[in-house]
């Protein structure tokens, strides 16, 4: 520290002289004074409880994505063996391609349809494209056809046009996707909270009381908020929604 | 040799009320002039000063003593101050500029009116000086002065980095240096 440091400080000491009052005092002992407040049985269980579900959702989604990546996890055969080939279909084999595309196209839309289909409902429908693709694989390959369908369909082009290749391709995984429909949507809804820690949880929830308009209930969890966490600096962003109005 | 004051609030969160009655005595001047010259109004001041002892307070059974205790206490003020200062329009991440007249030297003299008319002028100039600083060099300073952190500790306080830190206590000082004529 420089002479003039010292000088200024010598100086800003004569200036600060200032005390809290003695009434401001007292009230800050008399509160020291008080027991702790017991975190309420919402608030004690609060943190592992969010805690408990992000994992839990972050483990199921992780499962889920594994089941759907096509031709990287054993998983994916495993469906399609358990699901024997149905009866061989007389069909006459001097129309193969209309037939693929008859089946093939009202297969398209079944993903909206999937929602409320139940296993049994299902297993039905599982059997329309093992159908299909009874025509047009050589049934002397299943599990290759399963890791790589592009070759199969180099291998056998007039029976799978590129078109209907997604729903055939898709076929070994019918049943978790009619069970389980719209993955893209639900992994995209899943991720959100799973990434979300509990302290911005909770802002958001304070956000979202401000959004309704209930102030009141709003202030009193930015109040809460603040003692759970004192030293959390909450982002600009998030303060714009929460502060009080 | 007294115990440190991180072993007299971890003696208060024991349940020791007379360990909080110490540290409450060591730090309230420090504390409160930090604040008042951080705001405008005693009645601020007041306000946002017992408030941070409130946090300290609540907050004793999760007190671990990972800093100083200063450091701790000056992080809870500091925080309490940002929301003071937003919710009054004031952007934090404009605390550092330099050319924004923050707290008009004029603003000074409401501050704190009795003080100013006893002071002598020279003192007037340094609290007007420290008043027309930029809020972040404000604080640093402060910081420096009323609670005796260096500037790792103002560093971590501000949650900024020692340069930074470093940097607006040396312009803080060599632009109230230069207001009381010791330049």
């Amino acid at each position: 520290m420089t002479d003039g440091d010292d000088k200024l400080a010598r100086r800003y000491r004569e200036l600060a002289r200032e005390e809290p009052g003695a009434a401001l005092d007292a009230a800050i002992l008399a509160a020291s004074r008080r027991p702790a407040r017991r975190a309420s049985f919402a608030s004690r269980w609060a943190a592992p409880v969010s805690i408990a579900a992000v994992l839990v959702l972050a483990f199921g989604l992780t499962l889920e994505m594994r089941q759907e990546e096509p031709g990287v996890e054993t998983s994916v055969p495993a469906p399609r063996r358990e699901a024997p080939p149905p009866v061989q279909r007389a069909e006459p084999a001097e129309k193969p391609k209309p037939l693929a595309r008859e089946r093939l196209a009202p297969a398209e839309p079944q993903p909206k349809t999937a929602p409320q289909a139940f296993p049994a409902q299902s297993a039905g429908a599982l059997k329309a494209p093992a159908a299909a693709r009874e025509e047009k694989v050589p049934v002397e390959a299943p599990r290759e056809e399963t890791r790589a369908p592009a070759a199969d369909l180099q291998r056998a082009p007039a029976a799978a046009p590129p078109p209907a290749s997604p729903p055939a391709a898709g076929a070994a995984r019918i049943a978790p996707e009619s069970l389980n429909p719209a993955p893209a949507a639900r992994a995209k809804s899943l991720a959100a909270p799973a990434a979300q820690s509990p302290v911005d949880a909770e802002l958001e929830r304070i956000a979202g009381l401000r959004a309704q308009g209930r102030d009141a209930e709003a202030d009193a969890a930015l109040e809460q908020f603040r003692r759970d966490h004192p030293g959390y600096t909450i982002p600009d962003a998030m303060w714009d929604r929460v502060k009080p109005r | 040799m007294g115990a440190s004051d991180e072993e007299l609030m971890l003696a208060y969160a024991g349940g020791d009320a007379g360990a909080f009655e110490a540290l409450y005595a060591k730090h309230k001047g420090g504390l409160f002039r930090f604040v008042l010259r951080s705001v405008k109004t005693r009645g601020e001041a007041d306000e946002i000063f017992q408030d941070v002892w409130m946090r300290a307070i609540e907050a004793r059974e999760r007190y671990r003593p990972q800093a100083k205790f200063a450091t701790w206490l000056y992080t809870i003020a500091h925080h309490r101050l940002i929301d003071h200062w937003r919710a009054r329009g004031l952007a934090v991440a404009s605390l550092d500029d330099d050319e924004r007249p923050v707290e008009e030297p004029a603003a000074a003299p409401d501050v704190e009116p009795e003080r100013i008319a006893v002071a002598s002028q020279m003192l007037e100039r340094l609290a007007a000086a420290i008043a027309a600083l930029p809020l972040a060099q404000r604080e640093a300073f402060l910081l420096h002065q009323e609670s005796g952190l260096g500037i790792a500790e103002i560093a971590r306080a501000t949650g900024t980095n020692e340069e930074a830190a470093k940097s607006r206590l040396r312009y803080a000082m060599n632009k109230l240096r230069e207001a009381i004529g010791d330049d």
